[in-house]
């Protein structure tokens, strides 16, 4: 009888065991409260609006639905481009008129301008997500982008315009898409595509809030779902190298429980040569598809330690991405899930197993009350260490009402890597970029103006997206590295590049996809702190090539060619000022 | 658990009052004819407060509740009585008919500010929260320096997903009683739920200090002190939860996930069987299990392990969307 219920809702993370002690590179020349971060898209000249339903989210697709974005260098001009992914509302997508996606062609001054109207992206419907890779090995990326009721694969004719192939390729797939990423996975060559599906509804006929007890949060009323909504299947498309795919599932042994999958992210976590596949599923376990060389896959999530929590809890889970945050070599994991719970960082026991390190490394507390989406791995001081980027906002505009701390908008959070296995949380320090609460989904990284370090883009819930860069370039040096497989895929998906300089040895694999429906640049971005000299560059390819590249440039951007080596290098532009004004959208 | 209502609840709902003098008629009457309805309708309404309130101080809980039914149908209009009415029903069970009852009171002498506090604790125990928010801010507005309101109404706040506003509901109860039980506690769950464990931790530990008896306390920071990689910190608050209460199931598990921190797999294999020996479906513990399984080179007993978590999680499929947390 009234009885204090002996109840815990925290879950800290296993132990400091994990805080392994790793090199330390030369001290970083500026501290992170230096790096200062600002909003500049409308000045970039980016005018877009992420429909995804009415602002009471009464139904699922209006809250988890939409969002992706990609930078995509379609014009080959060594200037990333964007690619925003649009919703849509019921009456809209009911009548056959959602809003269209957009393409942003990258000025190379810092400004964009919107070429969507001569781009041949014209499918409507309520997009989702996107990928960018050229699965056609014709040297142009192209696009993959997930709706709900059937995906598109847009092929880059280079001429400034794509073409939908979808119905070709055979790879429209089914149900409600969601992330996406390509990759050689049997490194034949040619880059196969995986799909997360999430639930198999039909949102003409979804619950209304609080109609069943899948639908509350809190206690309070809101959408239904996922849990108690039935799963929908993955699908892992076989590239045929023929322009064509071959949907290899079931053969496969993709996503048998038809889990809730949303982020998608791809790489060789145990080092055996073959890119694997781990894709964050929303109240489900997370899969991590171990790749067994001959077609199949098994899901390897619990054994290996990513599929629950630390404990052993169903998370929600959302983005996701791979990076060595520590400098050991091995592929580590973060993960962003739902509010009262915290965000995964997953630190690779360099044997095929993670160790969840949330609590131990400085995640846990600060991110509890966040929804995060967007999770990734940047370098964004340019130290030498990957930090830890999450875009947040919660999917309950209801919970606004309540005197929480949740709040429906969120910021974002920025997590400092210490060095020393420990991150520091700076967003709050880190400029008015970095301020802004919005609702936000999809995150991807790019050199946009090619100066040497990192900027975001981060798309909003009915709202603008934020393209975020630095106040002022700091005085660090890095690289950027564009892989051409020739033997390989073309793009060079899988690399595995390791930088030698200063000391330290980093790690990181090119990829496509990833975080949350979205697609960041290609090209491999290295921080390199102070050091001035890089020792070499180790390349493997995915066709086990290797290649090493001795003492190449720092500040600059490397065009690595598979059995040729260093065949380009640029130098860094000087930072592109802070656009003035607004430019005019093209069409 | 309950400790903060045992003992602590009756001199709440029933207030006496001095008594009048019973007449000397009714006196007489009662040895006369001490079973006689007729009779009986002739005590007095005080007499009656006070026969019902000895019953219950005395635990004759049904004789109270036959004794105040016939008390209230004699004295429809005393407050008092329904009062008593209710108390004895809530100590019952009867929490339904004791709403009613306390509900009545409250119509007949909306001043007596006791009773928003009863209806309140009846409505706290059917987790009616909206009812007991209500109630309780009536009484603390006509009563502001009662620390135990307070505490009730952080409670009722914190379960409305008012934290904010609970967290400062428990801080006057602090400065109102600040040996107040269970306070810190609440205030140190409060600020766990929102993430702020540091603050959460001093809190337990302050309630620790004031109320060693009441278990939750250790395991709660024990948790804290283990995800923070304290290990001794966290097996000696662990134990300490369990000198307390012997085989709390949490307190094992914590023992259990110290032992598995360490690496003292054989210790943690031991640990972890006796939680699910408590406990047969703690996922957790099956889960902790099984990656213990794994690092000993019982891959057969591990897949079992993982097999019985993905069971234990698909039963709580179709509860609620997303993660929810829990409060006390």
């Amino acid at each position: 009888m009234l009885a204090v219920a002996a109840v815990i809702a925290m879950h800290p993370g296993t132990s400091a065991a994990q805080r392994r002690g790793t090199p330390r590179l030369t001290p970083p020349a500026r501290t992170p409260a230096a790096e200062q971060f600002v909003e500049v898209s409308a000045k970039a000249g980016i005018h877009f609006t992420l429909t995804s339903g009415g602002p009471e989210k009464r139904y699922i697709i209006e809250a988890k639905g939409g969002g992706g974005l990609a930078w995509i260098d379609y014009d080959q001009d060594g200037f990333p481009d964007l690619f925003l992914v649009n919703g849509s509302t019921f009456e809209h997508w009911k009548r056959g008129d959602s809003a269209r996606s957009r393409l942003f062609h990258n000025n190379g001054d810092g400004t964009f301008t919107d070429v969507s109207a001569n781009s041949g992206l014209n499918h409507t419907g309520w997009g989702m997500g996107v990928c960018a890779g050229d699965y056609d090995n014709d040297g142009r990326d192209d696009l993959y982008v997930t709706y709900y009721g059937g995906n598109v694969l847009y092929h880059n004719e280079g001429n400034g315009r794509f073409s939908d192939v979808t119905a070709k390729a055979g790879v429209q797939g089914h149900g409600w898409g969601m992330g996406c990423a390509f990759g050689d996975l049997d490194n034949d060559g040619s880059l196969d595509l995986y799909v997360a599906n999430y639930v198999d509804v039909d949102i003409a006929h979804l619950g209304e809030p609080g109609s069943a007890p899948n639908c509350t949060y809190r206690g309070i009323d809101t959408f239904c779902g996922p849990r108690g909504l039935p799963g929908g299947r993955d699908i892992l498309f076989h590239n045929n190298g023929d322009g064509t795919f071959a949907d290899v599932t079931e053969k496969a042994g993709i996503d048998p429980g038809e889990y809730f999958g949303l982020g998608v992210v791809m790489g060789d976590y145990d080092q055996d040569g073959r890119l694997d596949i781990y894709v964050a599923n929303d109240s489900t376990p997370s899969s991590l598809y171990h790749n067994n060389g001959d077609g199949t896959f098994t899901d390897v999530g619990p054994q290996a330690g990513v599929a629950y929590s630390g404990e052993g809890q169903e998370q929600a889970g959302m983005g996701t991405d791979f990076g060595d945050y520590d400098n050991d070599g091995w592929l580590d994991l973060v993960k962003g899930n739902f509010s009262d719970d915290t965000k995964n960082l997953y630190h690779s026991n360099r044997d095929g197993t993670f160790s969840d390190v949330t609590y131990a490394a400085g995640l846990g507390d600060v991110g509890w009350l966040f929804t995060t989406f967007g999770a990734k791995f940047l370098d964004y001081d340019n130290d030498g260490w990957k930090d830890i980027l999450l875009a947040d906002g919660q999917t309950f505009p209801q919970m606004d009402r309540y005197s929480t701390g949740i709040t429906y908008a969120e910021r974002n959070l920025l997590f400092h890597n210490q060095h020393d296995g420990m991150f520091q949380e700076v967003g709050l320090g880190s400029g008015p970029g970095l301020a802004i609460k919005k609702v936000s989904r999809g995150l991807a990284t790019a050199d946009y103006d090619n100066d040497g370090d990192l900027e975001f883009m981060i798309s909003n819930m009915n709202g603008s997206p934020d393209l975020i860069r630095h106040a002022r370039k700091n005085a660090n040096h890095s690289i950027l590295i564009k892989t051409e497989g020739v033997k390989s895929n073309r793009d060079g998906i899988g690399t595995k590049v390791r930088v030698i300089a200063g000391g330290l040895t980093q790690y990181d694999e090119v990829r496509s996809g990833g975080s949350y429906l979205s697609s960041s640049d290609l090209r491999l971005h290295f921080g390199l702190g102070a050091a001035a000299k890089i020792d070499r560059l180790e390349l493997t390819w995915p066709s086990g090539q290797k290649g090493i590249v001795e003492n190449p440039p720092v500040d600059h951007i490397l065009v690595v060619r598979e059995g040729a080596g260093l065949v380009e290098s640029k130098p860094f532009r000087k930072a592109v000022p802070m656009p003035a004004k607004s430019t005019k959208a093209e069409g | 658990m309950t400790s903060f209502f045992r003992g602590g609840y009756h001199r709440f709902v029933s207030p006496r009052r001095t008594l009048r003098a019973i007449s000397l008629a009714a006196v007489l009457a009662l040895i006369l004819f001490p079973s006689s309805p007729v009779l009986w309708a002739q005590i007095s309404e005080q007499t009656l407060v006070e026969r019902i309130s000895s019953q219950l101080e005395a635990g004759q809980i049904d004789t109270a509740i036959d004794e105040a039914r016939r008390a209230v149908e004699q004295y429809p209009k005393s407050a008092t009585l329904y009062q008593l009415f209710g108390a004895a029903l809530f100590k019952k069970g009867a929490a339904g008919e004791a709403r009613q009852a306390f509900q009545r009171a409250i119509a007949l002498d909306p001043k007596v500010v006791q009773n928003y506090f009863n209806l309140a604790l009846v409505d706290l125990s059917e987790k009616n929260y909206p009812e007991a928010e209500k109630s309780l801010e009536t009484f603390v507005h006509l009563e502001p320096g009662n620390a135990q309101a307070h505490l009730l109404l952080g409670r009722a706040y914190h379960n409305l997903n008012l934290t904010l506003p609970a967290i400062e509901q428990f801080k006057k109860a602090l400065a109102l009683s600040p040996q107040l039980p269970l306070v810190h506690y609440h205030l140190g769950y409060a600020y766990q739920s929102q993430g702020n464990l540091t603050a959460a931790l001093a809190e337990y530990q302050q309630e620790m200090k004031q109320n060693p008896g009441f278990p939750d306390v250790y395991w709660l920071a024990g948790n804290i002190e283990l995800g923070r990689g304290n290990l001794d910190a966290a097996e000696s608050l662990f134990r300490k939860g369990l000198s307390v209460k012997p085989q709390a199931v949490q307190a094992e598990y914590g023992l259990a996930r110290v032992f598995v921190a360490r690496k003292q797999l054989a210790e943690a294999e031991q640990a972890l069987h006796k939680v699910i020996e408590l406990e047969p479906d703690h996922v957790e513990a099956h889960y902790a299990l099984a990656r213990t399984y794994q690092q000993l080179g019982k891959n057969e007993d591990a897949a079992r392990e993982y097999k019985i978590v993905a069971e234990l999680h698909a039963r709580g499929k179709n509860q609620q969307s997303g993660i929810a947390g829990q409060r006390p």
